[in-house]
């Protein structure tokens, strides 16, 4: 097991995927908090007066107001209003949880780039090397959910660390979140992030194929599959309640912050997150018995 | 001591069964000429053996355990089908990986020699997607010798390799099998190459084990023989069987009879025409290695 877990980081190291990846996280911060920033400016606000003035003395009419003579004062407390709900007011782990959680361009990412990493070994060939290395198929799925939970946790880690790193470099105003709290939202974010990826993984061994990989993890990650689960139990009012027990609610609330009213608690998010790796694992361990190589 | 010893193997797929009651042996020390048409079953056989697929039925010991046994799976070097390669990565990151995953002490030695070993010392920082098919067969060979195996299972190495190529490889397995003592299965549709190189054959068609022999069998099976065909070729056979005791016979699905041995055609055409069977033909045949294994691989065979 610690063979092949020396085998993929190799890989990782010296492959290019997962350089990319973690390089898109980074851009993806940066580029989000710097057009956030670019918005937020007063320098933006005067140039959309300057770019509307021009506009009016052509005979053509510009404007972000309702306001029939152009911005006005009343104009410019209603966007300090917007942008103070966007960047002001709001915490740092709820930051990065409109930047990479809500929507789930983290997780969509993550499994984008598990279903390649795990898929190629398939459609390469690689894998008879594998197995007649490692022919004991639990210990190779031992390794992988290790593997999968520690790479969820660099990519947590990585996105935190540029969106933190980009709001300091724009001069983006966050409130502060404790330390144990914002550790213990890492944690969570871990948690179900890896979830995905390990149902990302199933689809990946129970196919082979990459592709496969990538749209089941692409319909999971963006929460269209819970979706679809919440409409069906609204047809069921009783049992409604189990919608919160899907990665997707337990992320979006994660996107939210960490145990906010209205939220799933972190002892929830924390178990659902850990049974999916748990059911991915055992759903696996089947998938990859089963299957000749 | 059979290395390789199958009884009885089955591998269904959806029903059909792709390899059927299969028996197979395979010595220490052999160089195991395995021969069969495209789709005969060989690659297959080759998977059950390195414990890559589960048999559906029979028995599969290699080095008298289950293939999938940890220390016996790393006793096999495998070159199934294509060698199994990240084409974005170079040849030496594609055997560090493998060497790793092995646990092999000074991994990058290993790797380096084994590399110059099959000639593709100054290729190892080339990625190996630019790789001709000749190259890539050398380094599924140099993947399967990694962790030094006592038995190395290859499914059509010699593919992509022109002529030169192939001789090196031939070689290159001759030498592993005599200064090494591996023993080697080798499945090839270059006969001419592996008649070089096997000390024993298999002939798989349909699923099925049509025959095990030495090579030393094959060249006598291989060697002249007068091809007789005559108007009552029981007969015959009955006659020249009580008549030539010391020659062997071969009666064929054609109706023709095949005699080998020192044989004088003057005399079986006298004999015949003594017996009263008039005789239509009569003449000498050599049949070469691929003569030989096609008639097996294909037609009913009754050796």
């Amino acid at each position: 097991m610690v063979n092949i877990m020396r085998m993929d980081v190799y890989r990782l190291v010296h492959g290019k995927s997962f350089w990319i990846f973690l390089a898109i996280i980074v851009g993806t911060a940066a580029l989000a908090t710097g057009m956030m920033s670019v918005v937020t400016s007063p320098e933006f606000m005067q140039s959309m007066q300057s770019a509307s003035d021009v506009a009016a003395r052509s005979g053509f009419k510009l404007s972000i107001t309702s306001s029939p003579g152009g911005l006005d004062a009343g104009d410019y407390a209603d966007v300090d209003a917007a942008l103070a709900m966007l960047s002001g007011g709001i915490t740092q782990i709820a930051y990065i949880g409109r930047l990479f959680l809500n929507g789930g361009a983290l997780t969509v990412m993550f499994a984008i780039f598990l279903s390649i990493f795990l898929a190629s070994e398939f459609e390469t060939g690689f894998s008879k090397n594998v197995f007649t290395v490692q022919p004991n198929r639990l210990a190779f799925l031992g390794a992988r959910v290790v593997e999968i939970v520690v790479l969820a946790a660099v990519f947590v880690a990585v996105a935190l660390a540029a969106s933190l790193a980009s709001a300091a470099v724009f001069g983006l105003d966050l409130a502060p979140t404790p330390l144990p709290d914002f550790l213990l939202w890492g944690v969570l974010v871990t948690f179900v992030t890896a979830g995905f990826g390990m149902l990302t993984a199933l689809f990946v061994w129970l196919t082979r194929k990459m592709a496969v990989g990538i749209v089941a993890g692409v319909l999971l990650s963006t929460g269209l599959v819970t979706s679809i689960i919440q409409g069906i139990l609204l047809l069921f009012p009783n049992l409604k309640h189990l919608a919160d027990f899907t990665l997707s609610s337990c992320m979006a609330s994660l996107g939210q912050g960490l145990d906010v009213a209205g939220g799933l608690s972190s002892v929830h998010v924390a178990v659902v997150g850990l049974a999916f790796i748990v059911l991915g694992a055992v759903l696996s361990a089947v998938a990859l018995q089963k299957k000749d190589i | 001591m059979n290395v390789i010893e199958t009884h009885g193997l089955v591998k269904t797929f959806g029903g059909r069964a792709a390899v059927d009651q299969f028996d197979m042996h395979v010595n220490q020390g052999d160089v195991y000429g395995f021969v069969g048409r495209n789709g005969a079953g060989k690659t297959t056989v080759m998977r059950m053996l390195a414990g890559l697929a589960a048999p559906s039925g029979g028995e599969v010991r290699v080095f008298g355990t289950e293939p999938k046994e940890a220390g016996t799976s790393r006793r096999i070097g495998t070159l199934i089908e294509a060698p199994g390669l990240y084409g974005s990565m170079t040849a030496y990151d594609n055997m560090m990986l493998k060497a790793l995953a092995l646990g092999l002490v000074d991994p990058k030695t290993k790797v380096q020699n084994l590399l110059a070993f099959t000639g593709l010392g100054a290729a190892g920082s080339k990625k190996t997607r630019n790789f001709s098919m000749g190259m890539k067969q050398r380094l599924g060979l140099a993947l399967a010798l990694l962790g030094d195996p006592d038995l190395l299972l290859l499914d059509e190495p010699l593919n992509g390799l022109d002529p030169e190529g192939a001789r090196e490889v031939r070689q290159l397995i001759m030498h592993l099998n005599d200064q090494r003592g591996i023993t080697v299965v080798v499945s090839s549709h270059v006969l001419e190459q592996l008649g070089k190189m096997a000390t024993r054959y298999g002939v798989i068609r349909e699923g099925r084990m049509v025959r095990e022999m030495s090579a030393a069998d094959v060249d006598q099976e291989c060697s002249d023989f007068l091809r007789l065909d005559a108007a009552n070729p029981t007969l015959a056979l009955a006659v020249l069987q009580e008549r030539f005791p010391a020659l062997r016979f071969q009666s064929m699905p054609d109706a023709s009879i095949r005699m080998y041995g020192s044989v004088d055609a003057g005399e079986i055409g006298s004999t015949l025409n003594e017996a009263g069977i008039a005789v239509q033909g009569l003449y000498a045949h050599k049949r070469d290695l691929e003569e030989f294994f096609v008639e097996m691989m294909g037609a009913e065979y009754r050796g």
